[in-house]
């Protein structure tokens, strides 16, 4: 493709970029400012913070979120799937079943090795 | 014959596997019967081999392709002529003699068996660098004998100075060897072959650049110059003698380190085409020749003496090759094979008989209690000082005359000069140790005795070779034999040297080295037996006060005009050998160790340096989008 | 890319196995795999060819001779570390089948990285078997080296990745392709831009000269090969190297061969540092696994020269031969090393002090395989060395030079273990505890070296 031809997608990150811009540069300019201590808080409601954020998290948490993580990018593959699921006939629905079976078995795996036990 | 032909290398390494993997299970007496039965049938064969070589001619036979690169075909392959059948009859033949004395000599070691492994290995891979056909092979071969000496000199391992021996020795063989495989790359790429028949036979119709020629022949020559202990890589050899008194006399004299001559005498059409190179050889000969000669003159240590003589008569060998008298060098190298392997048999002897003692300080009288050792030592003195009609007087006399043909009268004034320093030292040696009293101690004195006739015979057997070897080859001016029978034995591999001088010449310059080498005997005769003098050194240690006392009586004359001179100038080379020779090599090593410690530092462990020195080799990568 | 196939099914398979009680069976699973493996290569190599999968997968794989026969090589050192490890995995229990589900895993890797023909191809296959290896190197959890050691590798692998990446893309804007013989016409037809190209090509350098540890970006070598567990070490050693070199010269023989007059002056800059460095340090080490990593670099060095001669009618040949007898002399190595540090804690060289009484066995095989390392005739290093040393020869005197003074230097740290083993009077009295695993391993080893020393030239014409 000519480079003349991305022109309407530059335009487009322009204004989108400009209209972010736009709004940050404008609204505090616009409102009142009032500052007070309650305010400058890291929380305006809700139970006080206390102590450091940076705390020793258990490994099982980051075990979840990893394995959340992983299943959801996973997931993110049946979207092309989903698009294309009749131009690819019997072969695209066998190797999604492929895809699928790999990864149930990972999900078994992570299950026997025990990885959602909270209390061990 | 061909389908026999294998079988020359090859029962030397089944005896190896045999003694190997069994000899300790195995009674000393079938290890010995192995390891040396196997070297007698591959020196039958070797004779039938020479018998068809003479009748047919040289026999190429491949067992099969090593590889092939390209164009290049290598095979596994034996090409047995004029020159390797000789040589193959020397290893097979002293080597045989030299395992049946080792059954003897080593009776009581416990590493009995593995001693006989080691031979049988070592006498496998000579023969591959003698029978090769192609570079590799010889390559193949060369690095094996190089182990098997190392595994050998560290045979007694619980005295650290022998394995300290050892690795000296494989690394300045490995210095040398790596000049050696340079020429055959360079040769590779020169000739797109490494068989010895395709380059020799290309070699008259190329048109080659003499530069390259002569930088093929020097590289060829630098692994000649380590295997064959020529200045300035000569210093392993004296300090290989910490291997037992067989091996010194099997590796280090009689077959290993003629390797070098061999490799010469091999190549010798390429040789031929570069005079330059030819020069080198024989300088490096020269010095060796008289450099090592003198420093012989002082050492006590019997063994150390023969090293040292080695060295020198080597260095012999080389002024032959240097001259391009290729066939008077392989006949000196046959020669010397037997008498010095003779020598250090007798060494041996002595050795045994002395119960381990090296020290001739603490010899003397021998002559009585070992009168068969004394009598084959008394030979192969006479034969390498060039005592009339032995072996040592013809092969020298050759070289010597040639010398003076070739070079003139300087060089062969030099050559002449190394080979009286011989005569001088071996004199001292045969004298000191033999004659006069017995120095030793009581016990000593009372445990001396001849060596088992396991031990003799070979001895014997080598002594008679010793006088007779000089038939070989003997000049044409003396009607003696078949006149240079050797020479033209070799003649379709080496051609004849051209000696272009009135036989009158030759008679009076063969009268003159003789006649001095046998006043020299005849003199120091006198000073050693006669007056009671001793050679002891300043360095005379306790316990000898008697030695220390006879110092004095040393012949005033000789001192002044001889020893003196030849004391300080053997001082002087020895410093010069301690700080200059062994100083560069150390030198290096120390080098590399302060270069290795500075690399070292890099590596420290913090991840944050590693990247950073990433980084920096990244953009140094970079840089080279700028070339 | 029927071996990937059986390698991948089995390392699934030996993964849920390993869930199972009985934990036995594990090896025995995962060497039979590995074999049959070979023994389809060997088939499609020496006869039937690679069948239908040349041009599946939108041709992302290309089965070449070249392929299968560096397939083969991966697949027998992974047969012997997988024979060693029933030693070296012996304190293993809950995480045996997970360790050799990975180390499958990462083999699955290796074998892409033989027959890619598509950037991206090589690009997965470097993450397939790099990823899995980040947890092997601390697969010992409670191990503190260990950890640092993976920590440490996967901190320089992952800065490294990136560098690759982004020289691939910049290839990719360069030549408009990512398979590498489009790349090659691309490049030799001119249509492409200079500046980008080389910028990516050296970017690309930098990434595989950090897979095979060429200086200077070998820092990560001597610290992982130290602090991971010996068998992965010989991994690490072994089948990564080999992958990274085959796909290191597959990747610059084909696809970046016209512009080898640009490439070659920074290849060959970093073969000289890298064999020189190496030697220099290893003399200094005291810790075998230590200097085996710096061999392993030094060897580096060297294999680079066959990149730089990969014009050269029969450098293929060389790799693939030095590879073979590298790899099997170090895995030797290492299972004559674990029999007498593993038990007793001490990997240093007067370990090995007085082993050639204890063991005379193991000794002699680590004997041959340091000679064999070193380059010394007779044995199969040897001819590795020569193949490699004529085929750059021509082009490259002055670098042949600086590799055989380097092999030479090479012999002072090789021959100390011989003589800590042959020639020490001071004795320990360390117990050497061997398994007959080992020793079919390093009997079969033996064997093969002796087969590679008899007759080079069979391997050497294999591609």
């Amino acid at each position: 493709m000519e480079p003349s031809g991305y022109m309407p997608i530059v335009l487009q990150s322009l204004v989108a970029l400009g209209f972010v811009a736009l709004v940050l540069i404008v609204v505090p300019l616009l409102g009142p400012r009032r500052k007070s201590d309650k305010k400058n808080e890291n929380f305006e409601c809700g139970i006080e913070g206390q102590g450091n954020a940076r705390m020793p998290v258990s490994i099982k948490y980051l075990m979840t979120a990893i394995l959340f993580v992983l299943f959801d990018v996973e997931v993110i593959f049946f979207y092309p799937y989903a698009v294309n699921f009749r131009e690819m006939g019997f072969n695209g629905f066998f190797a999604v079943l492929m895809f699928v079976g790999v990864f149930l078995l990972g999900f078994y795996y992570v299950l026997r090795k025990g990885a959602f036990e909270w209390d061990r | 014959m061909d389908a026999f032909l294998p079988l020359i290398p090859f029962l030397p390494l089944i005896g190896f596997a045999i003694n190997g993997l069994f000899g300790a299970r195995l009674s000393k007496t079938a290890v010995g019967i192995i390891g040396s039965g196997v070297l007698l049938v591959s020196f039958l064969l070797s004779v039938a081999c020479f018998n068809q070589v003479a009748a047919s001619g040289a026999i190429q036979h491949t067992m099969y392709n090593f590889f092939t690169i390209d164009s290049m075909r290598v095979d596994f392959g034996f090409l047995v002529d004029q020159l390797s059948v000789w040589m193959m009859l020397i290893v097979t033949g002293v080597g045989f003699l030299i395992h049946v004395y080792s059954i003897g000599y080593m009776h009581d070691d416990e590493g009995f068996w593995k001693f006989f492994a080691y031979l049988n290995l070592f006498i496998f891979s000579m023969l591959l660098l003698v029978m090769g056909d192609n570079l590799l092979m010889l390559f193949f071969g060369w690095e094996g004998v190089g182990l098997c000496s190392y595994l050998l000199i560290g045979f007694w391992y619980t005295n650290k100075e022998y394995g300290k021996a050892a690795r000296k020795a494989f690394i300045m063989n490995r210095i040398g060897d790596l000049g050696l495989l340079l020429g055959i790359f360079l040769i590779f790429k020169t000739f797109g072959s490494l068989n010895f028949t395709d380059i020799f036979s290309r070699l008259p119709e190329m048109r080659l650049d003499p530069a390259a020629v002569t930088l093929i022949c020097l590289l060829l020559f630098v692994g000649a110059m380590g295997k064959s202990a020529q200045l300035p890589l000569y210093t392993w050899l004296p300090d290989a003698m910490a291997g037992p008194t067989p091996v010194s006399a099997l590796i280090h004299a009689a077959t290993m380190v003629t390797a070098g001559v061999y490799l010469v005498a091999r190549c010798n059409p390429l040789y031929s085409l570069s005079p330059d190179a030819l020069h080198v050889v024989a300088f490096v000969g020269m010095v060796t020749s008289i450099f090592a000669a003198i420093i012989g003159l002082r050492q006590n240590d019997i063994k150390k003496v023969l090293a040292y003589s080695t060295v020198s008569q080597l260095g012999l060998m080389f002024i032959g090759l240097g001259m391009g008298a290729y066939a008077s060098a392989m006949f000196h190298v046959t020669t010397h094979a037997f008498f010095k392997a003779l020598l250090f048999l007798a060494a041996g002897s002595i050795i045994h008989g002395m119960g381990g003692e090296q020290d001739i300080r603490n010899m003397g009288g021998l002559r009585k209690a070992m009168p068969v050792t004394f009598w084959v030592f008394l030979i192969g003195t006479f034969a390498i000082s060039g005592f009339p009609l032995l072996s040592g007087f013809f092969s020298k006399d050759e070289i010597l005359a040639l010398t003076y043909a070739h070079g003139g009268v300087w060089w062969w004034g030099f050559a002449g000069f190394g080979a009286l320093l011989t005569v001088i030292y071996m004199s001292r040696l045969l004298y000191v140790t033999f004659f006069g009293e017995f120095r030793g101690t009581e016990e000593q004195k009372h445990h001396l005795h001849e060596s088992p006739a396991v031990m003799t015979v070979p001895l014997v057997i080598l002594a008679i070779l010793s006088v007779l070897g000089g038939l070989l080859n003997t000049p044409h001016f003396m009607h003696l034999g078949t006149p240079q029978w050797l020479a033209s034995w070799f003649g379709p591999v080496i051609p004849a040297a051209d000696m272009h001088l009135p036989e009158s010449t030759e008679w009076s310059l063969m009268t003159f080295t003789t006649s001095l080498a046998l006043v020299i005997i005849a003199g120091l005769y006198f000073v050693y037996t006669r007056r009671g003098n001793l050679p002891v050194a300043d360095e005379a240690q306790t316990g000898l006060t008697r030695v220390v006392a006879n110092k004095f009586y040393v012949d005033e004359i000789y001192d002044f005009l001889f020893v003196k001179p030849v004391e300080i100038g053997s001082r002087l080379l020895h410093y010069a050998d301690t700080l200059f020779v062994d100083g560069i090599v150390t030198g290096v090593a120390k080098g590399v160790e302060r270069l290795g410690a500075q690399f070292r530092k890099l590596q420290n462990g913090n991840i944050e340096y590693y990247l950073i020195g990433m980084v920096a080799g990244a953009v140094l990568l970079l840089l080279s989008l700028f070339v | 890319m029927t071996a990937l196939l059986i390698i991948f099914a089995t390392a699934i398979f030996v993964l849920f196995a390993g869930l199972t009680k009985n934990r036995s069976w594990l090896q025995p699973l995962a060497l039979t795999g590995c074999g049959l493996a070979l023994g389809v290569t060997l088939f499609e190599l020496l006869g039937a060819g690679p069948g239908g999968w040349n041009h599946m997968y939108a041709d992302m794989f290309e089965f070449t001779d070249y392929a299968l026969a560096f397939s083969a090589v991966a697949l027998v050192s992974a047969l012997l570390i997988i024979g060693l490890s029933g030693y070296g995995f012996r304190s293993l229990h809950d995480t045996l089948g997970d360790n050799y589900g990975l180390i499958l895993f990462s083999l699955c890797g290796a074998l892409c990285m033989f027959s890619f023909t598509n950037l991206t191809m090589l690009f997965l296959g470097i993450e397939i078997l790099s990823i899995p290896l980040y947890v092997l190197a601390g697969s010992r959890r409670n191990d503190l080296s260990g950890n640092e050691a993976a920590l440490k590798y996967f901190l320089m692998g992952a800065f490294t990745t990136g560098i690759l990446l982004f020289g691939m893309a910049l290839v990719y804007g360069a030549t408009a392709s990512f398979d590498i013989h489009s790349i090659a016409s691309a490049i030799s037809d001119g249509r492409h831009s200079a500046g980008m190209l080389h910028t990516g090509i050296i970017l690309i350098l930098i990434g595989l000269g950090f897979k095979v540890s060429a200086v200077p970006f070998h820092f990560w070598a001597p610290d992982v090969y130290t602090g991971s567990p010996n068998l992965i070490t010989a991994f690490m050693a072994t089948v990564v190297k080999t992958a990274g070199f085959a796909a290191f010269y597959r990747l610059f023989s084909v696809g970046f061969a016209p512009a080898i007059d640009f490439w070659s002056i920074p290849v060959a800059g970093m073969a000289a540092l890298t064999m020189t460095v190496a030697n220099l340090t290893a003399i200094f080490q005291t810790d075998f696994k230590r200097m085996i990593a710096y061999s392993s670099i030094s060897h580096a060095g060297y294999l680079l020269l066959a990149i730089l001669a990969c014009d050269v009618p029969g450098s293929e040949g060389a790799l693939l031969f030095y590879s073979l007898t590298y790899s099997v002399a170090t895995i030797l190595a290492f299972g004559a090393y674990m029999t007498i540090a593993e038990p007793n804690d001490d990997g240093s060289f007067e370990a090995f002090n007085g082993m050639s009484k204890k063991q005379p066995l193991l000794a002699a095989v680590l004997a041959i395989s340091m000679l064999s390392l070193a380059g010394i005739p007779p044995t199969a290093g040897f001819f590795g060395k020569y193949f490699l040393f004529t085929a750059a020869f021509a082009k490259y005197p002055w670098l042949i030079v600086l590799a055989v003074i380097n092999s030479a230097v090479s012999i002072y740290y090789y021959f100390k273990i011989i003589i800590a083993m042959y020639f020490t009077r001071e004795e320990n009295d360390y117990a050497v505890v061997t398994s007959p695993g080992i020793r079919w391993v390093v009997v079969l080893g033996l064997l093969l070296i002796a087969f590679l020393t008899i007759v080079p030239g069979s391997v050497y014409a294999l591609i």
